[in-house]
């Protein structure tokens, strides 16, 4: 195989890519063809459904249930630990930690363009409050993105599970 | 589920506890180690949701794939305990003898997908499916599926892409049917 493996070569990988057999360098070299070649994306995403079909093949074993609460309470523990900025009590209204952000966010900016507007000269104050207001709208749109994507993981896994 | 809502977690759990479950004892063949995959699994999903895209791959790819990766990682770190240690004991390998596509009524859900696949797999050649097998249930590489048969290593590499391309196969039949 030459250093730089043609189309051909690596189409021939991506079965294998699929399984996640391949060595790592390999692997490196069909994930940065993949983000290229839209042909050889749409197939790997192909084989790696067929991978996981070949899970769902099996026959099903359910956890006994003491080991099935045992995981339930473990879950929940952690989930719990983890409760704080980004997350979400059950029973919190949903929209209350996004308002409670931006409210927070533009408290911050508002202190900081007062702040190098006293102690600096008055345009560079601005310019700074400007790309923290930007920065801090960056991130408002990525915590609103990844609630979008959540959401559309939840319909997926309902959806299959109502097959 | 990213943004910590515990119910969504419930309810992937709900749903899928018995099919990683089943994964993972398939590849494992313990059941305290298969226990501890289920809640690593569950536990990564909700942890790694805001990176699923549901445009990219199904749900059930997606949680299948964590649950086998998890899976592996303790099945090779075995591996390297029982090289080291010199006990193969420590290495539950994938079971020999029947595989999954010879188990009658091996899946409790009926998802065209997987009656699909099951299909096709019935239909390989016995020597592509104990590779395809290999690979997928024990994670084992090429070099490794080479040594473990005695059989040349391109001709694994031939039997493995033959076998996967073949359950492609099956998936396009599927979606030719549909459309």
């Amino acid at each position: 195989m030459s250093p730089v493996p043609s189309h051909e070569e690596l189409h021939e990988m991506l079965p294998a890519a699929a399984l996640e057999i391949l060595e790592p360098t390999q692997m490196e070299l069909v994930a940065a063809h993949r983000r290229e070649c839209a042909e050889c994306d749409a197939l790997l995403r192909d084989y790696r459904e067929v991978a996981a079909s070949l899970a769902l093949q099996l026959p099903l074993q359910q956890l006994d249930p003491a080991r099935d609460r045992a995981v339930r309470a473990r879950l929940a523990a952690r989930a719990g630990s983890l409760r704080g900025p980004g997350t979400r009590a059950p029973g919190r209204p949903s929209g209350y930690d996004r308002w409670i952000g931006w409210a927070v966010a533009a408290g911050l900016a508002g202190i900081l363009m007062v702040h190098h507007s006293v102690h600096r000269s008055v345009n560079y104050g601005w310019l700074v409050a400007g790309v923290l207001m930007l920065v801090l709208l960056g991130v408002g749109l990525y915590a609103r993105t990844q609630q979008r994507r959540a959401s559309e993981l939840r319909k997926e896994v309902e959806r299959e599970k109502s097959r | 589920m990213a943004d910590g809502d515990e119910a969504a977690l419930a309810a992937l759990y709900d749903g899928w506890a018995g099919r990683v479950h089943t994964l993972a004892l398939w590849i494992l063949k313990d059941p305290d180690d298969a226990e501890d995959v289920v809640e690593e699994t569950f536990w990564q999903a909700w942890r790694t949701a805001s990176r699923y895209d549901g445009q990219r791959a199904s749900g059930s790819t997606w949680l299948m794939m964590i649950a086998r990766s998890r899976a592996l990682d303790r099945l090779r770190a075995r591996r390297r305990w029982a090289d080291w240690s010199g006990d193969p004991a420590n290495t539950h390998e994938v079971a020999e003898g029947r595989s999954a596509a010879e188990i009658p009524d091996a899946r409790s859900e009926a998802v065209e997908r997987q009656d699909a696949v099951a299909l096709a797999m019935q239909g390989l050649p016995p020597e592509q499916r104990e590779a395809l097998e290999l690979a997928f249930f024990a994670g084992l590489s090429h070099s490794e599926i080479s040594s473990r048969l005695a059989q040349p290593l391109g001709t694994v590499k031939t039997r493995i892409r033959l076998a996967m391309q073949k359950l492609r196969q099956g998936l396009d039949s599927l979606r030719e049917g549909g459309s």
